[in-house]
């Protein structure tokens, strides 16, 4: 009768599959969350743009393993840097806070030990700033600190590209 | 489908992910990558915000005039580029870089306050760091004149020599204003606590005088700590109250405090004491009271005796937050410690790469050793065997510091 007893919600990703989740799940969205409070009538399919259905499996797979107290276990390794680009949008657009905190700090770790041209290069990104721009970054110290602090652009000859 | 690019991720997605970046260096380079990102993120932390550029030494009597400049310096793991791995497994490069007095850009010693390591090369030479994996270890700060303008460095009559461990962390007193400010902790001789703050002329030195003199401070999550040399831990309060961390393990002689793995520990030192000098002060300064000199067995202001120590081993303990005790450990696991005179931190066997970990990496004070002596002085206390071996009987971890790795091309 009334879905709004039911224990699973349906969700509909932008790919067309329908995943008929746990109400608890459903609550770690606040996306969705947020569609059914709206809703006075009983909402028996919530559509989820920008989520396919692999994003999807992943959530539940994140939200298996921690339920069992094991979120520590749950890894993006696999996922090249664009999946994880499209799975942190995904996550961001359903507004799952605990998720968005392990793929924010999984892409940062990538980020990490990188150089520059490293991160421009695997991350697809083109360099826009103008040469004099881009030297003036470098001369600049970004600190307010003047002069005791490291400057490690300091020692460095100017870029070849 | 979703159409935006890295470059275009939304702001705020993009401030989150450089906030969680290690450490400023990283900051830098993020910021540097596309103008999208640049005016996404904020600049980096900078930690000696709102003080000055010089500052006198702790005294009791506060009729300082010589100041002396502050120094950050960083500790870094420099790993290849990744294009040079194929052919062999090649070593890291664990550097502490700092500028110097005349503020060069120089290469130091990680462990030590005032050995700098000099490249061969003497003509100018560049080093990209912007196309290098690096991790940062830890930083340290140093007030004084470095290297010292006196040749025997060890023996330094200056009074860099006698200042502790400086810590800065952030003033949350004043966080409601506008401005935030940082604070730096320190270790009077006395062995009391001393603080400045933004807006001091002079350190103030905390009038509580604990049952042990402090040997050790650090920051742990923001907040500043201090241990004494018994073991009992403090932490200063906003109000420089000081609240119990830990009560007291007696046990060795000197007390340090790391961080590793998110995790506070602390460090006790055996030590042993092998001989003794008198050394005259070349000058007649009255930086420093009598009785502070006393506690070094001075006879009169003009000399003092220093004591040469020598650690024979270390025990390791692990911080028990609810029960305020420090509970002992047996095994650091994957884990190295590395002791340092004005820093302290840990590293992954795995990331060095060591074969196993469970080790601590230290210095003993310069007094007494052979000024003539070119290594590094750096040696290793493996707990499971419990004992000290030199860092050049390990050639995979003494690789690790000095000469420069060949890929680096600066050997």
């Amino acid at each position: 009768m009334a879905s709004s007893s039911s224990n699973l919600i349906s969700l509909k990703t932008s790919d067309g599959t329908v995943f008929k989740v746990e109400r608890a799940l459903a609550k770690t969205m606040k996306t969705v969350q947020a569609i059914i409070e709206e809703a006075d009538a009983n909402i028996y399919m919530i559509p989820i743009h920008n989520v396919f259905s692999h994003h999807m499996d992943m959530i539940i797979d994140y939200y298996k393993l921690s339920v069992a107290g094991k979120s520590k276990e749950f890894s993006v390794e696999k996922l090249d840097n664009d999946e994880l680009k499209d799975f942190l949008l995904a996550v961001h657009y359903l507004n799952m806070e605990d998720l968005f905190e392990v793929l924010t700090q999984a892409v940062a770790d990538r980020l990490e030990k990188k150089s520059v041209g490293y991160v421009r290069k695997y991350f697809g990104i083109e360099n826009d700033f103008t040469p004099e721009e881009y030297a003036a970054i470098r001369k600049k110290n970004d600190w307010a600190f003047k002069g005791d602090d490291i400057e490690p652009e300091e020692d460095e000859e100017k870029q070849e590209e | 489908m979703l159409i935006a690019d890295w470059s275009k991720l939304p702001k705020e997605l993009l401030q989150i992910i450089s906030e969680k970046l290690n450490c400023e260096f990283h900051e830098l380079r993020f910021r540097s990558v596309c103008s999208s990102w640049r005016s996404s993120s904020i600049p980096p932390k900078n930690h000696l915000l709102n003080l000055p550029s010089k500052f006198p030494y702790p005294s009791k009597n506060n009729n300082n005039t010589s100041t002396y400049p502050i120094f950050k310096r960083t500790i870094f793991l420099i790993n290849p580029p990744p294009n040079q791995q194929q052919q062999q497994t090649l070593n890291p490069w664990l550097i502490k870089i700092g500028l110097d007095s005349r503020g060069r850009t120089s290469l130091w010693n990680p462990l030590s306050r005032d050995k700098q390591l000099r490249l061969r090369f003497q003509l100018p030479h560049y080093f990209d760091f912007n196309q290098l994996s690096l991790f940062k270890l830890g930083h340290e700060f140093v007030i004084g004149d470095f290297p010292s303008v006196y040749p025997n460095e060890s023996y330094s009559t200056e009074n860099s020599h006698f200042m502790k461990k400086v810590v800065a962390y952030d003033d949350t007193l004043n966080s409601g204003n506008d401005r935030s400010c940082s604070v730096l902790l320190t270790i009077h001789i006395s062995g009391k606590l001393a603080i400045f703050r933004s807006g001091d002329q002079q350190w103030m030195i905390m009038p509580e005088m604990p049952p042990n003199p402090y040997t050790d401070v650090c920051v742990f999550n923001g907040r500043p700590i201090a241990v004494d040399s018994a073991g009992r831990t403090v932490v200063v309060g906003s109000d420089l109250s000081l609240d119990l961390v830990a009560e007291a393990v007696f046990g060795g002689d000197t007390k340090y405090l790391v961080e590793s793995d998110g995790e506070l520990l602390l460090v006790d030192k055996y030590s042993n004491r092998v001989g003794q000098f008198r050394q005259f002060r070349q000058f007649e300064r009255s930086d420093y009271e009598q009785s502070d000199l006393f506690s070094f067995g001075a006879v009169d202001e003009r000399d003092y005796v220093i004591g040469i120590e020598r650690a024979v081993r270390f025990d390791v303990f692990r911080l028990d937050e609810n029960d305020k005790k420090w509970v002992k450990l047996t095994n650091l696991g994957d884990r190295v410690l590395f002791l340092g005179k004005d820093c302290a931190f840990s590293v992954k066997a795995s990331n060095l790469p060591m074969a196993n970990g469970n080790c601590l990496i230290f210095r003993d004070d310069d007094y007494g050793r052979d000024l003539h002596s070119t290594g590094l002085g750096i040696d290793v206390f493996c707990l499971d065997k419990q004992q000290i071996l030199p860092l050049s009987s390990l050639p995979r971890c003494s690789n690790l510091f000095w000469p420069p790795p060949q890929w680096t091309g600066l050997d």
